[in-house]
This record gives C-alpha cells, structure tokens and sequence, in this order.
C-alpha cells in the first residue's frame, strides 16, 4: 500500500509541475519575450482552465461524442489487429504475405481513404467508426505478433514434443505468454483510437472534439474554445490508457503468466 | 495474494463491464435517435457544403430554418464540410444528392470523369482577394514578381496565376507558400500577399487591426481575372430522374437567399445559432458579404443562382490556360441552366 | 554454397509478398474491386493509371519524397530516443518517475489536427515544425513499449545478477537493456507509419509547397489528379516499406539470442 501512495504523489507532482511550467513557459513567452503571438502559441494555462469552465458543457458533450465513437473504433480495431496477428503467426506465409501492404495501408491518409469508405458504407457516422478502426489496428497487430515470436523457444518445443493440438499450445502458452505485449499494444492503440476519432470528427464538423478545433482554428472568434478542446482530448487519451491498464489488471488475474507463474508480483 | 486485493480486482471487473455495456447502449441509442421525419411525404435531400456552417451557405440555413424546405416538400439535411472529404466524392457516393463547390473546382472532376453539372451558381464572381500591407508597396498583380504568394491549394492557386499572367508573370517569378487557413503568416509577415476571402479570412484580419488604411486589396474581379466559386452540382443522371425534386429544392434555396439578403442580421444570428462556428457579428458581416456576391449590384432577387454564360467560359478558359485543366470543357455539358429556369418561372 | 541459399532464401521470402501484390494489383485493375466492392475509378485509380502516374512524375515525386524523409526519420528518432530515456528514467526512479509517463500520454494524445497548426506557430520554418509533430507523436509508442521491456526480466537472471552482487548499473547495462530491445524495436516499427502520417499532416499545414503530404492534399482535393495523388500514397508506402525492412535487418543483427529470432522461419 505504501507504495502505491508514492505513486499517487508522485503522479500529483508531476501534474502540478507541468501545469507550473506550462504557465512559466507562457509568462516567459507573454511577459518576457513580449512574443506578438504568445497567446497562440501556448496561452497561460490558468486562461485555458477558465475558458474550458466557460465552455464546459459544450466542451464535455462534444467530448464524450468523439470517446464514444473512438470506443467503437478502438473496439473493432483491436479485435481486427487480434486476428490478424492470430493468422499470422498461424500461417508464416501470411505474414510475409500480408505485413508489408498492412505497413502500406497505414500509409493511405483520410484524404484518400474517406472517399473509398463512404463509397463502401455511406453513412457519415460508421465511415468514422471504420476509419478511427483502421487507424488503430497495426499496434495491436503488431505487438501480439511480437509476443507471440517472443514465446520462449524451450517451452516451445516442449509443447511441440507433447504432440499438443494449435488450439492448446495458443490457449496454454502463446496467449498468456504475449498477453503484456497485446496490452502494450492496446495501451499505444487506445490513445491513438482518440486522436484518430477527434480527427474524424473532421469529415463533417457537425460535433466532437476535432471539429471544434477546427472550427476554433479557422473561425472568426471562437479561438476561445481551442486550447480547452485541445486538453479535453489529451484527457481522454489518459482515460483511455488509464482504462487499458485497469483491463489488463483484470486479464492477468485470469490468465496469469504462464512463464512466471511462480516469480509472483514484487511487494 | 490477499483478498483485499482480489476483491478490488472484482469490482474493477465489474466497473469496466459496465462502462463498456453503457458505451455500446449509448452508441446505439445515438443511432436511433435519429428523426424518422413525421411526413411520408417528404422527399429526403442531403447537401453537402465546403466548410463549416456559415454565411457563406447563407441560403441553405435560412431556407432550412424558415421551413421553405419543408413548404416544397423536402426533408433537408446540411452536412458541413471538414478537412478530409470533398463535397464530390460526397455526392459521387449517394452521402449527398446535392454539393456546394467552387466552379472552377468543380471543373476538375468533371474532367475526371466525375458526370457532374453545376445548377445553381451562388456567387457571380469571386469573393477571393489577395491582400499585402501597404509597406509592401504591393497595389497590383504587377507588383508581385519576386514576392512570396499565400495560397490554400490548386483552385484557389488558379486565380491567382490568371492575375500573374495578366501582367506577363508566371509561376516561377514569385515564390508560393502554403497558407494555412488563416492569417498569421500575413499578420507575422511571413508572406508578403495573403490569400483572404472577402466573407472571412478578411474580417480575421480586420479584428487584428489591418484593413483599409493600412493594407491593399487586389480584387479579382476588378482585375477581371476572376473565376466563378461557390456552386451547387448534382449528378446528371440524378439530376433527370429527380428534375420535379431538383427544380423545388433551388426554388426553395433560391427563396432562402433572398430572405438572407434582405435581413442579414436576423439570418446571421440563426446561423451562429445553427454552428456556433464563428462569433454572431462575423457571421452577420459575413452573410451580408456573401449576399453582396450571390445578388451583386444591379442585380435583382429573381437573378439569384442564374448561371452566367460569359462568366462560366471565362473560367473555363482560365482554367485552361493556367493548367488547372488539361483539356477543353465545352460549356453546355459543364452547366444546366433549365433547372433554375423551371425553378424561377 | 552459403551465397546460393541466400539468394533462394530471398526468393522464397519475396515471393508472398509478391504474389499477393500481384493478386491485389490485379483485383483492382480487372475492374472485380469496382463491380463487387462499389469502388468508383475516379476516387481509387486503377494500379496501371497509378504506375504511369508515378512514372511519369517520378523526378517530382523523388523530390518530394527527400523532403518529407528527412524530418521523418529525425523526429522519430529523436522521438524515440526521447520515449526510452524517460522509460529509463521511470524504471530507474519508480517512485519519482511513475507520473512521467501520464505527462507523455497525455501530450501524446493532443490530436495531430491540433499538434500540426500549433507547431506551424511555433516554427515558422517547415522543417522543425515537422520534427516536432513526429517527435511528440512518437516518443508515447516508444515510452510505453521500452518502460515494459526494461521492467520486464527473466527472473531467474534477475536473482542470478542479485546473487553475484550486480551494481544498479550492472543490472541495466547487462540485464535491462538487452532485455528491452525486443520491445524497442516493436515500438520502432509502429512509430515508422506513425512517424510518416505525422509528417504527411504537418505537410498539410506547414508553409512548404512541397514535401509528400502537401502534394497528396493538392492533389486529392480536385478532381483530375487523384492518380498522381495515389502515386504520392504510393511513394509513402515504399518509403515506409524501406525503412521497416532496414530496422528488421537491423532487429536480426541486434537480438539475435531472442527466441524471435531463433526460430528461422
């Protein structure tokens, strides 16, 4: 328990101290540089607290819209990235078939993908959910692959020589061995399922967080609600990464490591 | 492994359970709350814009929000546009039936085999300036060799070569940089001309203290360089199945200009409300400027969205020789005047 | 004998790829991907009007290409580098270190169309502007990744180091290092596409009228250029091919003891 207190302290100061020298690095910019455009280029954070305060509603609404749809996407993405990675350990030739046009997918931007989606599935809102999935599946993909390669290679052989069938030796081995690599990947994907949604929301800005920004960017006089959308987002992205971890707890209770099963958790 | 531990890994269990179940009834929820729309009767017409909701669509908000729509039988969706997707690809989709485009952009997809036609020409001129502070002794497109030019991409880029050519300049006599949708490159002096619309870009400048008595506008239309923007296009084939619906929804939208036009401050105020995505003044200004290009001058209500012939050739021709097309677009397949002829009889 | 094998070896690694390459091309060009998946030609441009695209434009494109590579592999290095100090720093002070990485996340999550304009304020040359989007996108990948491989011990080496007395030091340089590398080149590999679209979007607003993402925006938003706009999507994919197959090269030479790399394939 102890130190876990430690923790919750240290994660205090952290927070405080950034937020402190968020505001220092803006005094420096306003009051000492007398930089014309310090009030875009970092605004004092305690002017961003009180905008996001003005705006708090609009501001959480919109935000729990692009969560909601970066659930979505981050769910069926990571379910994709789980298979894919299933198959490609499965199969060799898969993966020396599939990864480098997966690698290349991630290469197509919004711009050329959008059109192809919505000719696919025409409606506004799933063309976001299937983009922000596509945007989030290759980490996932790729670090359950990694785990799956990383099974050690006695063990491997061990289960081969117990003639045992696919099904037993990813049930008993390869899943629990790689379950903190498929987290390591899902803790990379879930903040990224964010900033993919908020920039969905850039299809057509009706809501979300993304379109506020854009709005605020490009608008005559909503400038205002830029700097609070732009740390209501990175909020998310800790909720979201905060939530993976709380999952893997709950995962690893039930699948406990099968390599160090015995080491137990350090005190 | 004591309990305590195990208990709270329960109720973690539990907790994430339930926030995942309330996302995926949430989400469901969001999707059929969707309004079936009470009439049967109703025709569905989703039009998909450029930008945000703004004056610049001031006819379409203000005929949704005045329920002339409604009163030609049309269930009415605006969709604003965003970074990401054209209004094209859109309406090339079934997403939109109907897309606000520039002309000259919408001249591009024609050549790319996209089988569009401009029905309804909302601004009868171009509301794009070019602006330099007037210590750049930049007045004229003469001025401009040796200058770096802010630009937004290709469509906006062909008016300002179309200026250059006038007086014998070409690409490689200024320097082009990528303005990013405002004006902080202009007011920073990181470019020495600005790409400014009259609706937006320019009141953005005016709130930061440059206007008149400090910074020079070059007018394209006063240059007579200008190229026809904001449109709306539908697809031909559509266009002849659905030519009772079409003719409606511009007599509608073209009733919707009018009333915006005459009462700018009342339709700027629905807007703001409508978006929210600029302050009430600037869409009210806005509104009002945008009005001044859709009925300009000399013009009257009953000319509001009539295609110019002369105009659309020009920018056919500019569009030509400043390579934003490759080849020849002969004006009759590009246009169709007869549905706003129906829709204004 | 050995020279041979390679060569085969080669052969039999491409020939997948190539095939399934050759079977996608050709799902598309026969025209099966617009009849059965309603794909329309004007927005996806058949493989063939693609290649003469980047044929034809190749000098151009070869030209843009240096541009965005270079702050590319800089901002993901950098990046990188940036992620595994602080996983380091996190491992070595658990307690003091634990909030550090919900600082990185949280700048890591600041959504890309909100980091591109903001870094365009700050730089108001292109080039750093862009280092700077793909550092803060890429350092979270790496931070998340090595601060798990660093933590992440064989037990029976970590009471094998304890038994002979290893310094802290010791422990790190031998044992947590090696340990990581598995992980840090996972991360590497995500931050490769994550590195090349942060630089495609800085492009989009940055002052440059160059670079890979700046031609792809003034390409794909009109309507007669969407096949030089899919030969500049084209140019990213390569690019980003070359360099995942450069940092697996590299994997294989750096942690040839991890069962990873012992199987063969």
């Amino acid at each position: 328990m102890k130190r876990i207190d430690g923790r919750h302290l240290s994660l205090i100061l952290w927070i405080v101290g950034f937020f402190l020298m968020w505001e220092f690095a803006a005094f420096l910019l306003d009051g000492v540089l007398h930089d014309p455009m310090a009030a875009k280029k970092l605004p004092y954070f305690h002017a961003v607290i009180s905008e996001t305060v003005l705006n708090a509603d609009n501001i959480l609404l919109q935000s729990a819209l692009t969560a909601l749809r970066a659930a979505e996407g981050f769910l069926i993405g990571a379910l994709v990235g789980f298979l894919l990675a299933l198959l490609m350990d499965l199969f060799g030739v898969v993966e020396r078939m599939a990864l480098p046009y997966l690698l290349a997918s991630q290469m197509i931007p919004i711009l050329g993908l959008a059109p192809i989606i919505f000719g696919l599935v025409k409606d506004l809102d799933m063309s976001r959910v299937t983009i922000a999935a596509y945007m989030t599946f290759f980490p996932v993909s790729l670090s359950l692959l990694s785990g799956f390669k990383s099974v050690d290679i006695e063990q491997r052989m061990l289960m081969r020589s117990y003639a045992s069938s696919k099904f037993l030796y990813y049930r008993k081995l390869a899943l629990p061995y790689s379950v903190p690599f498929l987290f390591n990947g899902l803790k990379i994907a879930a903040p990224m399922a964010m900033t993919a949604s908020a920039f969905v929301d850039t299809l057509s800005t009706q809501n979300g967080i993304g379109s506020i920004i854009i709005v605020a960017l490009y608008g005559g006089g909503t400038t205002g609600q830029f700097w609070p959308a732009v740390l209501a987002a990175s909020l998310l992205g800790i909720v979201s990464y905060v939530l993976v971890i709380l999952a893997e707890r709950v995962v690893e209770r039930f699948i406990p490591r099968a390599p160090k099963e015995a080491a137990g958790e350090a005190a | 492994m004591n309990s305590k531990k195990s208990k709270k890994i329960k109720v973690l269990a539990i907790a994430l359970a339930l926030a995942m179940t309330a996302a995926l009834l949430a989400s469901c929820a969001a999707k059929e709350e969707k309004p079936a729309g009470e009439g049967q009767t109703l025709d569905k017409i989703t039009v998909q814009t450029l930008w945000v909701p703004q004056g610049q669509f001031a006819g379409l908000y203000i005929a949704d929000a005045r329920d002339y729509y409604e009163e030609e039988g049309i269930d009415i969706e605006i969709l604003p546009g965003g970074t990401d997707v054209t209004p094209a690809d859109q309406v090339e989709n079934d997403v939109a039936q109907v897309g606000v485009l520039f002309y000259s952009s919408l001249l591009t997809y024609q050549e790319g085999g996209y089988d569009f036609i401009n029905v309804f020409q909302n601004f009868q001129g171009s509301p794009q300036y070019l602006v330099a502070k007037k210590d750049t002794g930049i007045a004229t497109g003469a001025d401009l060799k040796g200058k770096k030019i802010g630009t937004w991409g290709a469509q906006w880029q062909v008016e300002f070569a179309a200026l250059l050519g006038k007086y014998d300049l070409g690409d490689s006599d200024v320097t082009w940089v990528q303005q990013d949708y405002t004006m902080d490159q202009f007011i920073n002096d990181e470019i020495d001309a600005a790409s400014a619309m009259a609706y937006n870009e320019w009141l953005i400048a005016n709130d930061e203290g440059w206007d008149e008595s400090n910074t020079n506008i070059i007018d394209l239309n006063k240059e007579g360089t200008a190229m026809l923007e904001d449109c709306l296009f539908v697809k031909r084939d559509w266009a002849e199945a659905n030519e009772d619906l079409l003719v409606r929804f511009l007599r509608a939208t073209k009733k919707g200009w009018d009333y915006a036009i005459q009462n700018p401050e009342e339709s700027g105020k629905l807007i703001f409300e409508t978006g929210n995505s600029a302050t009430e003044e600037h869409q009210i200004k806005m509104t009002e400027i945008c009005g001044s290009y859709v009925q300009p001058e000399g013009a009257t209500a009953g000319d509001i969205g009539k295609i110019d012939e002369a105009k659309a050739q020009q920018t056919i021709d500019f569009a030509k020789k400043y390579g934003l097309i490759k080849g020849d677009i002969a004006l009759e397949n590009s246009i169709d005047v007869s549905y706003w002829e129906k829709a204004s009889s | 004998m050995k020279r041979r094998s390679v060569v085969s070896g080669m052969m039999v690694k491409l020939a997948p790829p190539v095939a399934f390459g050759v079977f996608v091309v050709g799902f598309i060009q026969l025209g099966l991907a617009y009849t059965l998946l309603n794909f329309k030609p004007m927005q996806l441009p058949p493989p063939s009007a693609v290649a003469s695209a980047f044929i034809e434009n190749f000098q151009a494109i070869a030209r843009d290409s240096l541009v965005t590579v270079g702050p590319t592999l800089a901002g993901m290095i950098v990046g990188s580098l940036i992620g595994y100090l602080t996983a380091v720093f996190i491992t070595r002070f658990p307690k003091g270190g634990f909030g550090l990485l919900y600082i990185m996340i949280a700048i890591n999550s600041v959504p890309i169309v909100a980091l591109a304009p903001i870094m365009n304020r700050w730089f108001t040359q292109p080039f750093p502007a862009k280092v700077s989007v793909v550092i803060i996108i890429s350092m979270g990948a790496m931070a998340v990744n090595a601060f798990r491989g660093l933590s992440d011990l064989p037990d029976e080496s970590r009471h094998l180091m304890r038994a002979c007395d290893a310094s802290n030091m010791e422990v790190f340089t031998k044992l947590r290092i090696p340990a990581s590398l598995p992980y840090v080149f996972t991360a590497l590999k995500i931050n490769v596409s994550v590195a090349m679209m942060g630089t495609i979007i800085g492009e989009y607003f940055n002052d440059n009228t160059s670079g890979i993402g700046y031609m792809i925006k003034y390409t794909l938003r009109i309507g007669n250029r969407k096949a030089e706009g899919w030969a500049y999507i084209l140019a990213a994919a390569i690019i980003s091919i070359l360099i995942y197959a450069a940092l697996t090269l590299a994997q294989r030479r750096l942690v040839r003891w991890h069962a990873s790399q012992r199987m063969g394939a």
